[in-house]
């Protein structure tokens, strides 16, 4: 069986073709990064009512829910529900959320906040 | 000796370039979740299916959404005036009512099991729990004793030929709550099964249904929450295609009064909420059952309920008790890891 030999070119050669699959690679991936920022979506019943871009400095939002009104606490730090007519005050309870896929939910308002990333 | 090297340059390049194309492709085909979420039964519910099938996936799940609302509101919940059983309730002590199969099979499915810790006629109790809820007080032992003589199952008269059901006494009135939140994620969940989804998870306010795997995965991972510190997991669970977790808890629908709490899972003897435990989850195949053992169990005092758990067929658990004690039944060990942080 004939054996391969490498010499010095070679291997420059191969390390250049994954070095270049491997730049492209991370050029998508950081992009794609780099495109996604912050949102929080605020659905009540399935409808989207608000989509509310995070800053650095707190801002609120109030709303009417299903049941009565509620207010939410965002900024980039977290989000929080701040205040809800509803009567079990789980969603004010709730700890604040910070990082894309958690949520806050309130059953009585039908009410979802949504810490989202696009 | 030259063409070797040259053909070994060309596999190189075309392993990076497959490495590189295997990379996307299995965040386009395996990896995207596709949910939806929604309110029904007074529960939060999300469906999240993994597949590379997006308009399919979104077609189920509307026609998820759809089964659940319409279970609920044409069958099953008594809060709405036109379901089955707001019907056999409003006719109470006066006629039978005509039912369809959904609501004869809860009832009846219920009916045969027959425990006396689990009663499906304590509407009557849960809305004098619900009315002093709001007065911010609670219930008087008079009032609890007047309601007392309504809470009776073994009542119901239950006509299977002509499927009817009939509350012989003005004043009773059954109440799901245990069971069907339980038996719509089943049905949901068979509603699934027809599209051979690679991965489906389903929520329905801790009713946990799994079918298929969750990409890259054997089972799936579901935490059990701890009763004592909200949004923290006690243990994770893992689960299998076609099994269900189902917890009963007294940690989210509850109120105090001077100090004291007092929590929605009412013993339908003494008519008050029971202080054995704290969580009861539930793993089974079949959403329906674990729902209704979750809430009979945790109405049990803590080594009776874990009698259950043990020789009850088709059901497994964990149990915390009021002390934060767990105790998890002996066919699931292996699957459950507890969390001490």
């Amino acid at each position: 069986m004939n054996k391969i030999s490498f010499r010095r070119a070679d291997f420059i050669a191969i390390t250049s073709i994954l070095l270049f699959a491997l730049l492209i690679f991370s050029s998508i991936f950081f992009i794609s990064l780099g495109q996604k920022s912050d949102i929080i979506l605020i659905f009540h019943d399935q409808q989207l009512l608000a989509e509310l871009k995070l800053t650095a400095k707190p801002q609120i939002f109030s709303f009417n829910g299903t049941y009565g009104k509620m207010q939410v606490t965002y900024a980039k730090s977290g989000v929080k529900v701040t205040s809800s007519t509803c009567p079990d005050q789980i969603c004010v309870l709730h700890s604040a959320i910070h990082t894309a896929g958690e949520s806050i939910i309130c059953i009585p308002n039908k009410i979802i906040v949504k810490y989202s990333s696009r | 000796m030259r063409n070797g090297k040259i053909v070994f340059s060309i596999i190189v390049f075309f392993i990076a370039i497959v490495v590189f194309s295997v990379h996307l492709n299995f965040n386009k085909e395996g990896t995207v979740p596709i949910s939806s979420t929604f309110f029904v039964m007074d529960t939060f519910v999300e469906i999240t299916i993994y597949t590379a099938d997006e308009t399919t996936a979104a077609e189920a799940l509307a026609k998820a959404s759809q089964v659940m609302n319409d279970l609920s509101t044409n069958y099953l919940d008594r809060y709405n005036p036109n379901s089955e059983v707001a019907k056999i309730n409003s006719n109470a002590g006066i006629a039978p009512v005509k039912v369809s199969p959904p609501t004869l099979a809860v009832i009846s499915f219920c009916l045969s099991l027959n425990k006396n810790e689990f009663d499906i006629a304590t509407a009557p109790l849960i809305d004098l729990w619900s009315k002093t809820k709001i007065e911010k007080r609670v219930p008087s032992q008079k009032e609890i004793q007047s309601i007392l003589p309504f809470i009776q199952e073994e009542s119901i008269i239950l006509d299977k030929k002509n499927s009817t059901v009939y509350l012989p006494m003005q004043g009773m009135g059954i109440d799901l709550g245990g069971i069907a939140k339980g038996y719509v994620t089943e049905k949901v969940a068979e509603h699934l099964k027809n599209y051979n989804f690679s991965g489906v998870l389903i929520n329905a306010g801790g009713n946990i249904k799994v079918l298929g795997n969750k990409p890259g995965k054997e089972n799936w991972k579901i935490g059990v929450e701890n009763p004592f510190e909200l949004e923290k997991i006690i243990a994770s669970v893992l689960l299998s295609d076609n099994e269900t977790a189902v917890t009963s808890g007294n940690y989210m629908r509850y109120y105090e009064v001077a100090g004291v709490r007092y929590h929605h899972l009412i013993s339908p003897i003494n008519g008050y909420p029971v202080n054995y435990n704290a969580s009861v989850t539930i793993i089974s195949t079949d959403s329906a059952l674990a729902d209704y053992y979750s809430t009979y169990i945790f109405l049990l005092p803590t080594e009776q309920g874990l009698h259950v758990l043990e020789t009850t067929p088709n059901i497994a658990g964990i149990i915390i008790d009021i002390s934060g004690n767990v105790k998890v039944s002996s066919s699931i060990k292996e699957k459950v890891t507890l969390i001490n942080e």
